[in-house]
């Protein structure tokens, strides 16, 4: 498997040459974590054979039934910062009715995405990194492979596809709990009704901010999923291995969000 | 082995639950943030503008304050713009219609303004090309008034007037400073400022005495407004003097009327005597020779006498002349 072929890179001499040995390591991860996604991709269409439909399930639970709890909690308090924080600065003009407008459209556009980013990634990617890699220096990959079963479509597919759903999905619902949270807030503590707050907050909010956040959102699952899982694939060095690999699928996927999402932003608000 | 396919049959539900409610929650969402309304009419209006200046699809349409619907589409024409709105209900617009695009705030965003027309202008007839306003540019009107301000204060010399007040001013200050003229001689001379003090001393004094009620006049002012009351009634006896004066009920006030029919008629008056009195120095006329002419008088006072005469003599001899006439009347 092209994933575990060990480094062909001598080690440099010198610190330029070290500096050149890394971004060839970093350009070869790179190639490999695409091949891989597209081996991935490919062996999507076998998503409906029993044993790959259970495992797709289990991740669809893993990914979305089991992270509800933190993404309910750091949606709501989100939302409440937002509102909270946007609301005390347009007091100053009298215009705290506008945190409706504020708080719907950063998250939409923005917040809901990356803060489901950001929690998917630290969770599901970290723990998808953790077990590949145990998988990896216990030699269960190995053994799979001998028994000519592919790990990328047995391991890589399901969790692929699972996060590719459960992203939007879960970007929907952190939107949905961070409004609420800003309306709370606005309630409570701005004076600012829950009928005018939605009034406002459907101002200025398109169709277009939610389904671009929501295609932020699938993006942010396939880099995740890509991130995490061949960073488990290239674990090496027993549990050591699998923490460094665990703490660089942490580093890369929150890089990853930042980057597609502002890249995303980019193209569609010039 | 049942287990587990009931533990898979249990996360399938779940997770088939869970992606159903949000799946419709998007949906809903979706309708909410299209602003439109499923199963409601909405009626068509196109606008052509000039310009637009930012309006924005999805842009607010307000009629009497009122939103009725939206910016639908934006396009451009060799002569302007052509702004698709889709409202819940069409405007009545009359021939004295107005569309406009005004500024939502100061920070940004627009809408469009429907006024339909005042009442008494006939209706628009169906099929004419609606012509939206030129838009109002904060922005552009902004910079155009700091324009004026600027052209004032340069060109026409308002900066160099303030400049030579300023100028002045220093003058002014640095003159009292060193102690020049009346005011300088008071910032700077002990013995200005000691006979103001001692002026302001005497001042005080004099208010003290007024104070106390024991001189003539603080007892006029502090009299418990006696004097004015005294005042009051004089004003009020005006008052009343001038208000007669106007109603016309005396003679002064007739005189002083707008009407000049007294004043015309004493004026005629005044001439007619003096006519007469004229005449009657001139010698004219009976009572004129009865002045002028001494003989007329005298023969006058003569028939007067013999008048006074022939009476009396009839006085004493009509009771003889009465029984007389009964007597011989018997008969």
């Amino acid at each position: 498997m092209i994933t575990r072929e060990p480094d062909q890179f001598e080690p440099a001499i010198n610190p330029l040459g070290e500096l050149g040995r890394k971004v060839l390591l970093t350009a070869r991860g790179a190639g490999r974590a695409l091949i891989m996604l597209g081996h991935a991709t490919l062996a999507i269409r076998h998503v409906f054979h029993r044993r790959n439909r259970r495992a797709t399930m289990e991740q669809f639970f893993i990914t979305g039934i089991k992270s509800l709890g933190v993404i309910t909690i750091v949606a709501l308090f989100t939302g409440m910062i937002l509102a909270l924080q946007t609301g005390l600065e347009l007091r100053r003009f009298g215009r705290e009715v506008n945190i409706g407008t504020a708080v719907t459209v950063s998250l939409v556009r923005e917040m809901g995405p990356f803060m489901t980013g950001l929690i998917i990634a630290a969770s599901v990617g970290s723990a998808m990194a953790a077990q590949l890699g145990t998988m990896v220096v216990s030699e269960e990959i190995a053994a799979l492979e001998v028994m000519s079963i592919d790990p990328v479509r047995m391991l890589v597919m399901p969790r692929l596809v699972a996060l590719t759903i459960m992203m939007p999905i879960l970007t929907v619902y952190t939107n949905i709990l961070g409004v609420v949270g800003g309306a709370i807030v606005g309630e409570t503590q701005l004076g600012v009704s829950m009928r005018a707050y939605f009034d406002n907050a459907r101002l200025y909010v398109t169709n277009r901010d939610l389904y671009v956040g929501l295609l932020k959102a699938i993006v942010f699952g396939i880099s995740i999923c890509t991130v995490a899982c061949h960073q488990g694939f290239s674990t090496s060095q027993g549990a050591v291995g699998v923490g460094q690999a665990t703490r660089r699928t942490v580093i890369i996927s929150f890089l990853a969000v930042l980057v597609f999402g502002y890249m995303i932003s980019r193209i569609f608000y010039k | 082995m049942k287990r587990n396919r009931i533990r898979e049959t249990s996360m399938e539900v779940t997770v088939g639950a869970f992606m159903f409610m949000v799946l419709l929650a998007l949906a809903f969402f979706t309708i909410i943030l299209s602003r439109e309304q499923l199963w409601r009419k909405y009626h068509a209006l196109e606008a052509h503008f000039e310009e637009v200046l930012g309006v924005r699809e999805g842009d607010n349409v307000y009629l009497r304050g009122v939103v009725i619907g939206r910016v639908k589409r934006i396009e451009t024409e060799p002569d302007g713009v052509l702004l698709r709105m889709s409202l819940e209900r069409a405007p009545a617009l009359r021939t004295d219609y107005r569309i406009e695009i005004l500024p939502s705030s100061v920070l940004g965003g627009r809408y469009v303004s429907i006024y339909e027309g005042s009442r008494d202008a006939p209706p628009l007839p169906p099929g004419t090309r609606l012509v939206g306003l030129p838009p109002v540019d904060l922005i552009e009107t902004a910079t155009h008034v700091v324009e004026r301000v600027r052209a004032a204060l340069e060109e026409e010399g308002v900066l160099a007037n303030v400049k030579a007040s300023l100028q002045n001013l220093n003058d002014i200050t640095s003159k009292i400073a060193r102690g020049e003229g009346t005011l300088g001689r008071l910032v700077n001379e002990e013995g200005v400022h000691n006979e103001i003090a001692a002026a302001a001393a005497d001042l005080r004094k004099a208010a003290g005495w007024l104070a106390s009620g024991e001189s003539s006049l603080s007892r006029l002012i502090s009299d418990n407004g006696e004097i004015y009351k005294d005042a009051a009634e004089i004003a009020r006896n005006l008052r009343e003097a001038s208000g007669r004066l106007n109603e016309a009920e005396s003679l002064l006030g007739k005189l002083l009327a707008p009407d000049d029919t007294v004043y015309n008629d004493l004026k005629a008056a005044a001439a007619s005597l003096r006519d007469v009195t004229d005449r009657i120095a001139r010698g004219e006329g009976a009572l004129g020779k009865l002045a002028t002419e001494s003989e007329l008088y005298e023969e006058v006072r003569l028939l007067i006498n013999e008048m006074r005469a022939t009476i009396d003599d009839f006085r004493e001899t009509a009771p003889i002349s009465t029984f007389t006439s009964i007597l011989f009347g018997a008969f």
